[in-house]
């Protein structure tokens, strides 16, 4: 996962090429078949290499700044829902049953339809599915805590409600929350690669590996490298992830009684 | 039982109001029509009179109860990449092959899956049980275009085995125009993850009901390893599988449309993306109330067949057993 | 007495562990007479269930290591093949499990559960089964039989699941039915029920029985014989009167004075007995309650073996005659 992250953060340095640079006379070249191009180049000529690296700066870019909005937007509302009830908590439920009457990446699917493609619009789209898991999840564990001895001892020497939320609720609501977070980081790559597969996601010419993907398909006869590439970087950060999140898991619930 | 049932109905008709509310004004909200691509190419009364045509000129909520009025009678318009078909007919055109490949997934993954989780059960740590662990690790997290891609490059690019891509279209076919060479690969690439989970939950629930008391009196009384099984366990067993058919709806709805992009297969999924690119706005909200009524159908199913398998169950009711 | 119908040599049960070998039973030895009941007295983990169980090899062969020989009708059990042991499970000798809540399988009809090992075992048809689940419904005292017998587990209280249980054991006639533990999960007024229901159905179908408990209370009105057991061996083995009026070893009194009784004055505390059963996994070269044991002597570093005291109660403790 450092190594994703490394390769996110340092493209710049570590690519030999610009993402976007194209050499109109190294089209579709396969690794090795020039000394410039190790991993070789795509059916417009680009470096393979830097752009697998840039790939990993688009998917971490779009899954962590999306796990931020969600945990940003879900955690307050589904704490707020979750704590006073009434009204706001009916509402809240209430979008969250209709949200969860479809499959998310559907309604992404909408949302980029009517906003049109591009990095900032997949952010977007993709926020406003996540942060519901987040906001079900806080929602669920303040219903339970709030219930607790701790709480009504709270209470009972005179402490205000928000401090009773914020100071003893939330903290203890936090590892399922974490959990909830760590488990979306690969769901919202997927989304994100999956989208851009399909032509709905970043805009030319930056890079992400589900487009690389996409745009292979139609050469994968000769030029495998131009499938197998981009496939095995998303399947290992995937991976990866996902061994973050069961490890995360064991370690703040050890009985396994989260269900993401 | 009945009320329960015509509650759930009353609910899912709900949401699907609400669903199509909120598809339709998000479809309105937003400044540009699907026609002004071609803005260009198009003279003013022109467009006026496209938009007249499918009644784009008037305000977005009589938009919204002419189109429901008729979308209750299936008539779902016509469709804008296709002005001389129509939606509905689209849609049941393109379903029929989507529903192929569904439920020829489903056989897959639930047959093969429910059989390794058994074999995976009674032969703790042998091969077959790593394989399981291992596959049903690496099928729960890579997508399935990713594996499509990896079955491609290997039975389709180096092996040459099979055909990359279409949907009985390869002439070699067990019956007539079905189950072709060409629905291997869609089909494997869409099963394996399905699969993995299923042979997962099979496993572990076996290994729970097998270590029950009633197993063991089952034994007690004599019964052969296979009575054992067939009538005490995986009658227990079955109903952890029914809930991973539960979460797996959701994945085999949305996993269809990349396997039908990756395969190019001309089912409901790629008419999907296609509307989508286009902002085909009457085949968007026709496949959003299909989607969403099918999937409210099937987890009501599933709650059924909860109640079939495991009499403690009564639904509508507050608290089990 | 009679003739013995099971007779239990030298039985011994090992479970091996990645930390060790647990010595979960160690060379008992009882017999079984005809119409007899036996209690197999001892705390958790003393080895009273593992040594019934083993008797009809419901422990998984792969978990443990078993020895000795269980000779019933002629024939060592230890030594029968799979299909022979499954022949008699259920048939001549049955079992009721100590928890009724879930001893019972909870997505299938009590009838069915009670009729299938009669059609295992008679190949008798559903139709003929299903009257004899009826009328064992009826002889274990399940008001409305032919309707309950549509029922599920779930729809029955704890003692009635018992009741059931012991329906289903009885399906075949067996010879011997093996009790563990059956009343330990229940009130003690259903207690008393299921005790009696036993002692009837011993009175009119002549089979004997194997109770385990851990309960000397249950014990007295209910067996003939008692085993008590201690640290996977039986230290002692006697008529029941016998027992409560002369216990011989230091546990058995020890078990004894712990019991509450109506009769004594109240200011007298219970004893309890002090310390823990020796670890299974080490166990001692010495005699197993040495630690626990206040009349210990140097004698005491070896062993003890079984002997009689009178023909037809043994001990197994060096000091019978100090105590």
């Amino acid at each position: 996962m450092g190594f994703i992250l490394f390769l996110a953060l340092f493209a710049d340095l570590l690519s030999p090429f610009a993402y976007d640079r194209v050499y109109f006379d190294r089209v579709l070249l396969m690794p090795f078949e020039h000394p410039e191009h190790p991993l070789g180049t795509d059916e417009v000529g680009r470096d393979y290499l830097s752009r697998l690296i840039y790939g990993a700066r688009t998917s971490m870019m779009v899954s962590l700044s999306v796990q931020m909005i969600a945990l940003m937007i879900g955690l307050p509302i589904g704490a707020l829902a979750g704590y006073f009830g009434g009204a706001f908590d009916f509402v809240i439920s209430r979008i969250i049953d209709i949200m969860t009457a479809f499959p998310a990446l559907l309604f992404t699917i909408l949302i980029i339809s009517v906003l049109g493609g591009g990095m900032p619009t997949i952010i977007v789209a993709l926020s406003i599915t996540s942060w519901i898991v987040i906001a079900r999840i806080t929602r669920a564990q303040i219903l339970t805590l709030r219930e607790q001895e701790y709480c009504t001892a709270a209470r009972g020497i005179g402490a205000s409600e928000w401090r009773i939320l914020f100071r003893h609720l939330l903290p203890n609501a936090m590892s399922p929350i974490l959990i909830a977070v760590s488990f979306g980081i690969p769901t919202v790559i997927f989304a994100e690669a999956g989208l851009s597969f399909l032509g709905l996601g970043v805009n030319d010419p930056i890079a992400s590996w589900g487009k690389m993907v996409g745009a292979s398909n139609a050469y994968v006869r000769v030029y495998w490298h131009l499938a197998l590439l981009p496939t095995l970087a998303i399947a290992l950060t995937m991976l990866g992830f996902s061994f973050l999140g069961d490890g995360l898991r064991d370690a703040l619930d050890p009985k396994q009684k989260i269900r993401v | 039982m009945l009320g329960y049932i015509c509650g759930r109905i009353f609910a899912l008709m709900m949401i699907l109001l609400a669903v199509s509310i909120i598809v339709f004004s998000l479809m309105h909200s937003v400044p540009g029509g699907p026609f002004d691509e071609r803005k260009g190419r198009l003279p003013p009364a022109a467009k006026a009179n496209i938009l007249k045509k499918y009644g784009l000129d008037q305000p977005v909520w009589k938009q919204y109860i002419n189109y429901m009025s008729h979308a209750v009678r299936f008539d779902f318009g016509i469709p804008y990449q296709r002005p001389h078909t129509t939606v509905a007919k689209l849609i049941s055109k393109s379903w029929a092959i989507t529903v192929q490949v569904g439920l020829t997934t489903i056989v897959v993954a639930f047959g093969f899956g429910i059989l390794a989780g058994i074999y995976a059960a009674y032969h703790q740590n042998s091969w077959v049980d790593t394989l399981v662990t291992f596959v049903s690790s690496l099928g729960v997290t890579v997508p399935n275009f990713v594996v499509a891609m990896w079955l491609i490059l290997i039975f389709a690019v180096s092996l040459n085995w099979l055909p990359m891509g279409g949907w009985g279209s390869s002439g070699q076919c067990l019956i007539d125009k079905y189950f072709c060479t060409d629905w291997i690969l869609p089909v494997v690439a869409y099963a394996i993850a399905p699969m993995a989970i299923v042979a997962r939950y099979t496993r572990a629930s076996i290994v729970e009901v097998m270590g029950e008391d009633y197993v063991r009196t089952a034994r007690a009384k004599g019964l052969s390893e296979i009575k054992v099984m067939r009538k005490h366990v995986l009658r227990n067993a079955q109903i952890p599988m029914v809930t991973a058919l539960g979460t797996e709806i959701p994945n085999l709805i949305t996993g269809s449309i990349f396997i039908e992009s990756t395969f190019r297969i001309n089912g409901l999924g790629k008419y999907f993306v296609t509307s989508t690119l286009n902002r085909d706005y009457p085949m968007i909200m026709a496949t959003f109330l299909l989607v969403a009524f099918l999937w409210g159908i099937l987890y009501l199913l599933t709650d059924i067949a909860y109640t079939m398998i495991d009499p403690r169950v009564r639904l509508g009711a507050k608290s089990l057993s | 007495m009679g003739e013995a119908l099971l007779e239990v040599e030298n039985l011994h049960v090992h479970f091996p562990t990645p930390d060790g070998v647990v010595q979960a039973v160690n060379g008992i030895s009882y017999s079984l007479g005809k119409k007899e009941i036996l209690a197999i007295v001892g705390e958790s983990g003393s080895g009273k269930s593992v040594g019934v169980l083993s008797l009809l090899r419901l422990i998984p062969a792969r978990d443990c290591k078993v020895q000795g020989s269980v000779n019933f009708e002629g024939q060592n059990l230890l030594k029968l093949s799979d299909p022979e042991m499954r022949e008699l499970r259920g048939n001549r000798i049955a079992m009721v499990f100590q928890d009724p809540m879930t001893s019972l399988n909870p997505v299938l009809r009590i009838g069915d559960q009670i009729q299938e090992s009669v059609i295992e075992h008679q190949g008798i048809s559903e139709k003929i089964a299903k009257s004899r689940a009826i009328e064992l419904l009826e002889l274990v005292g399940i008001p409305e039989a032919g309707k309950r017998y549509r029922h599920y587990p779930h729809q029955f209280s704890g003692g009635m699941r018992q009741r059931i249980m012991i329906a289903a054991g009885l399906a075949c006639e067996p010879s011997i039915l093996i009790a563990d533990e059956p009343t330990t999960a229940l009130d003690v007024t259903i207690q008393a029920q299921i005790i009696d229901l036993v002692k009837k159905l011993r009175r009119e179908i002549g089979m004997s029985v194997i109770w385990i408990t851990h309960d000397l209370g249950i014990v007295a009105g209910l067996a003939d014989r008692v085993a008590v057991m201690y640290a996977g061996k039986i230290v002692e083995f006697a008529p029941v009167d016998q027992l409560f009026k002369t216990p011989q070893h230091p546990y058995s009194r020890g078990l004894l004075n712990s019991l509450p009784r109506l009769d004594a004055r109240s200011e007298k505390p219970l004893e309890a007995i002090e310390g823990l059963p020796p670890n299974l996994i080490n166990y001692p070269a010495s005699c197993p309650f040495l630690e626990r044991c206040s009349y210990q002597t140097e004698q005491c570093q070896i062993p003890p073996e079984m002997r009689s005291i009178t023909t037809t109660h043994e001990v197994c403790c060096h000091h019978t005659e100090k105590l």
